[in-house]
């Protein structure tokens, strides 16, 4: 793995919500997902992932359903729901126009 | 199945699949599970973490819910005023009413004895002195008696005795007079009586020379304003200084048990010598002088009959040593026989509570019946409501509402109206209860204090009876959807045009209006007398006239100490602002038990008892009596000053009286001998006195009866202990009544004034209590019919809902508008027609039963009752079915049709 980069707050959140509008994924699946489209590039103990997924659920932007994997193992399935679709369409909205916002100051400043 | 610990279970899982993972990559298993776990973090942590989220989403969610449920039934409740306005009266109505007259009838009609254990608390009965010996409690032993009792039996491990007195009590402010009780040592023992203020009695008062007493916890509150620092104070007894000691404790109110004769002080035994009226006076041998009643505690593992047994073999032991004998109606006596027994408190009670119980038990009855109009009303009202939302429910249960939110939401409905329902029977309880904190007469020697105490019990059954209501028939359309499967509902409200039938909705109103017909055939029963009462002249002019009772033998004055008095209270009565004019007299021509009679005769003829000569009752009165009462000076003059003292004596006979014994009214100038009844007046001397006048006839005795004449004597020739003090207001009767009490303080602070109040409650109390008993009564009568034509009205309007389609559809086919609003008419009106048949015929047969039981005057076909009471009843009908009606026969056939 290459040399992680701290998660800033809330990013871990948009980071599940986009892993999981690829499809539904148990946990393991969705950590997978996040390393995958992050190229690795984020440091977070596998464990941070769970909190934010009951906390999605509970938002109700996640819906999860206990079901079989793969390799015919228990599994709990987690899958976006129709505001969890549009809280990820917002909060990359949003996202990308905070970085926009930062990157310009931040660039100016330098 | 879900297994017991998920959250664990999945993040168990997830460290099991990256320790695969690693272990596919080339790592030993145990080293991949150790890097799995590492990389994971502290699972508990997580874990935590994890079900903390799940524990706030369901609070959430449940609060969210519930919030949900609230405002959405508020905002249907909002949408359906009318429903909920007459749901929130039904409740109100229904617990307020009930609740109010349950603890009104309670506080009157079932009364505890007051203490605890009343099976343990015994009473012996036996022979009293009088009424030729027969079987009492109340008065059966001589103190010389009970002395011998008190040392030999062993039944009672305490026994103490009672004597019944009736004083006047005068505090520093006022005067009242005031049933008591003096009693022996172990008295509040016996009974297990304890102080709720100070001590009660013990057997040290029994030793002692200090005159103590203890005041009931009633009279402490009612007339002390539940003054803590009351003991200590002193206060005088029949004229005697006795020290208040404590307050008993509250619901006792003494051994006489009886409704209207509550103990308001107890004091020791010895100390009632010092009453003038008490002892001394008594010329009986000790033995005859029955005047206590015996109290004792049953002794651990004593029983009634064994009790009984030993108490009845005293009593024949003391016959045999102490003869006595017992008075009777005529005046002679017969021996008699001790016959003593024991009775437990809690049996003694019984017996004296089964009537006034049975009188309560109908007006329980009655108020029950109300209570049913008010359910079955409110359930009504929630049906009817439930089934007009049923195809909403349908639908919504199609499109994915789950049961369990439909029947949550109902119930938030529900919950909603018994809180609003419940504030507003809060604050008819409170009016009524205020309401009905008066003095009720019952007769004229009767009168209540009302004094209601909010009744928990009923309150508890009214709210149980309608809360029941509104949920079962509130939850009833929601709990059948669950049932029933939904697209039949949905298919069958769609389409139907077959009315659905509302058998068992119609009838209840019909038994609503049934009992309001009946509630009316009461009122109309009690409303006759109160009719015959307006329409009657008394002869005295009732209006604004205010009595007040004193009694000089109460105090032992004789006339010399009596005589100031009466002359400053006369001159206190026309120093009264508030009155026009007052009097005093020995009584009043009606309504009043106390007022003298005297015999009637022509000079040098002897007076025959119960024979030719005439009995009239004796108005012995200052001048000022004519123009208070309103009685008429027809002939001759009214006496006045010159008519004082020593002074040659003169009366006024009334037409009637003149009429009886001189067979004219033209009698002035003549000469009539009176002699005062025995037992009535102290003195009983012939006297011959000089006709002055002749007054307008009144009603002698009882309000509406002309049983005898009466004779006007003046007060300054002749002395009368007994006396009533009465006054006309300038305007309100209630100042008029303050006013007597202040002139009778001005006059003398030692005087108590023993009854109050304004004469048309005082001397036509039967009638007061009619007109009361008859606005009742035409007041729930009105409520259950107000009640049951909302509920009607909904029931209609419902129906016409219901039954759109068909009317469109027989629009349609050729009927008349007319037609159709004369169908509706008629399904509504029947149910009322029913009812009311019924009701009239109950209420005939009610009629039967009062007149074999109560009074025997009563019409039992009263045309008047008969043709008026449907008036209300159909025009109520009519309203309530018209607007339905004309909403059905406006129904647009094509809009209707368009829906099947």
């Amino acid at each position: 793995m290459p040399h992680p980069s701290p998660v800033l707050p809330g990013t871990l959140e948009l980071l599940i919500l986009k892993a999981l509008s690829l499809g539904q994924q148990h946990g393991y699946g969705v950590l997978l997902r996040v390393l995958e489209i992050t190229g690795g590039a984020l440091a977070v103990e596998q464990g941070a992932l769970y909190p934010a997924l009951y906390r999605l659920e509970r938002q109700g932007f996640l819906d999860a359903n206990w079901g079989v994997s793969d390799n015919n193992r228990r599994a709990r399935f987690y899958r976006l729901t129709l505001t969890g679709r549009k809280r990820l369409k917002e909060a990359t909205g949003d996202w990308n126009r905070m970085v926009a916002v930062m990157a310009s100051a931040l660039g100016r400043a330098r | 199945m879900k297994p017991p610990n998920p959250i664990r279970e999945e993040l168990d899982a997830h460290i099991a699949r990256r320790a695969a993972d690693l272990e596919a990559q080339g790592m030993d298993s145990d080293t991949a599970m150790r890097q799995a776990r590492e990389e994971f973090g502290i699972v508990d942590t997580y874990e935590a973490q994890c079900r903390r989220e799940q524990r706030i989403g369901i609070v959430n969610r449940v609060a969210g819910d519930v919030n949900r449920d609230v405002v959405y039934a508020w905002r249907r409740l909002r949408a359906t005023p009318l429903f909920t306005i007459f749901a929130v009266v039904s409740l109100a109505v229904g617990i307020g009413v009930t609740t109010a007259i349950f603890s009104v009838v309670e506080s009157l009609f079932f009364l505890t004895p007051g203490i605890p254990q009343p099976d343990r608390v015994a009473v012996i009965a036996g022979s009293s002195a009088y009424s030729g010996g027969s079987s009492s409690w109340v008065g059966i032993a001589s103190k010389a008696d009970f002395d011998d009792v008190a040392g030999a039996i062993t039944s009672f491990d305490r026994r103490a005795a009672s004597l019944q007195f009736w004083q006047a009590l005068m505090t520093a402010q006022q005067a009242h007079t005031i049933g008591g009780e003096a009693v022996t040592g172990e008295y509040f023992q016996a009974l297990g009586v304890s102080a709720a203020r100070g001590r009660v009695l013990d057997a040290s008062d029994d030793a002692t020379e200090r005159a103590v007493v203890v005041l009931s916890h009633r009279f402490w509150q009612s007339r002390f304003e539940s003054d803590p620092g009351v003991i200590g104070q002193i206060v005088r007894i029949g004229g005697h200084p006795f020290e208040i000691v404590g307050v008993a404790s509250a619901p006792y109110d003494g051994l006489s048990l009886a409704m209207p004769r509550h103990t308001s002080v107890w004091i020791p035994l010895r100390t009632a010598g010092l009453f003038p009226n008490a002892a001394s006076a008594d010329r009986r041998p000790s033995r005859e002088q029955r005047r206590l009643s015996i109290v004792g505690r049953l002794a651990p593992g004593a029983t009634v009959p064994r009790a009984s047994a030993e108490v009845s073999a005293l009593s024949q032991r003391l016959d045999e040593a102490y003869p006595i004998s017992a008075a009777k109606f005529d005046g002679t006596s017969v021996p008699v026989a001790r016959r003593w027994h024991v009775r437990t408190v809690a049996a003694a009670h019984e017996d004296m509570a089964a009537d006034p119980r049975r009188f309560g038990l109908i007006l329980v009855i009655l108020v029950a019946l109300v209570l049913i109009v008010a359910c079955t009303n409110l359930a009504n009202l929630t049906l009817a409501r439930g089934t007009s939302r049923h195809h909403e429910h349908a639908v919504r249960r199609a499109l994915g509402a789950s049961r369990w939110r439909l029947v949550r939401e109902q119930c938030a409905e529900s919950a909603i109206l018994a809180v609003l329902g419940g504030i507003a029977a809060f604050a008819v309880i409170r009016v009524l209860l205020f309401l009905f904190t008066a003095e009720i007469p019952l007769s004229a020697a009767f009168v209540v204090q009302l004094q209601p105490e909010l009744s928990a019990r009923s309150l508890v059954l009214a709210v149980a009876a309608l809360a029941l209501s509104l949920v079962v028939f509130g939850l009833a359309p929601a709990l059948q959807l669950t049932r029933s499967s939904v697209r039949g509902d949905l298919a069958q409200s769609a389409a139907s045009v077959v009315p659905a039938t509302t058998p068992a909705r119609r009838r209840s109103v019909r038994w609503q209006v049934t009992i309001a017909v009946s509630f009316f055939l009461v009122s109309t029963m009690a409303l006759r007398a109160v009719m015959v009462e307006a329409r009657h002249d008394s002869g005295i002019d009732l209006d604004r006239l205010a009595v007040a009772f004193i009694d000089f033998r109460l105090q032992r004055w004789d006339e010399t100490r009596a005589r100031p008095v009466l002359a400053a209270l006369e001159r206190e009565l026309g120093g009264q602002t508030e009155l026009e004019s007052g009097a005093l007299s020995s009584g009043m021509p009606f309504g009043t038990t106390t007022t003298p009679f005297l015999d009637m005769g022509r000079p040098g003829t002897v007076f025959v008892k119960n024979g030719r000569y005439p009995e009239a009752l004796a108005l012995v009165s200052t001048p000022g009596i004519f123009r208070t009462l309103g009685v008429p000076i027809l002939r001759g003059r009214g006496f006045d000053e010159r008519d004082g003292a020593g002074r040659p004596r003169v009366v006024v006979m009334n037409e009637l009286a003149a009429r009886e014994l001189f067979q004219t009214t033209d009698v002035v100038g003549r000469e009539l001998a009176y002699r005062m009844n025995a037992g009535r007046s102290s003195n009983q001397d012939t006297v011959t006195a000089r006709v002055i006048g002749v007054a307008g006839d009144t009603d002698a005795q009882f309000l509406t009866r002309r049983n005898s004449g009466a004779v006007y004597i003046p007060l300054a020739q002749q002395y009368e202990p007994t006396l009533a003090v009465v006054g006309r207001a300038k305007s309100d009767t209630r100042k008029a009544t303050d006013a007597l009490r202040a002139a009778v303080r001005a006059a003398d602070p030692e005087v108590s004034v023993n009854r109050a109040g304004p004469a048309s409650m005082l001397l036509a109390g039967f009638y007061f209590t009619a007109r009361i008993a008859a606005t009742t009564a035409a007041a729930l009568g009105l409520l259950a019919l107000t009640l049951s034509m909302v509920g009607l009205h909904g029931i209609l309007a419902q129906m016409v809902t219901m039954r759109t389609r068909e009317v469109g559809l027989r629009i349609a086919l050729g009927a008349e508008r007319r037609q159709i609003s004369r169908m509706v008419l008629g399904d509504g009106f029947k149910p009322v027609i029913q009812g009311l048949a019924l009701g009239l015929l109950l209420g005939v047969l009610g009629r039967f039963v009062v007149r074999a039981t109560v009074a025997p005057t009563v019409v039992i076909f009263d045309a008047l009752a008969l043709a008026v009471i449907p008036i209300p009843i159909l025009a109520a009908g009519w309203l309530a079915c018209y607007w339905p009606a004309r909403r059905a026969s406006h129904v647009d056939p094509n809009v209707a049709l368009r829906a099947l």
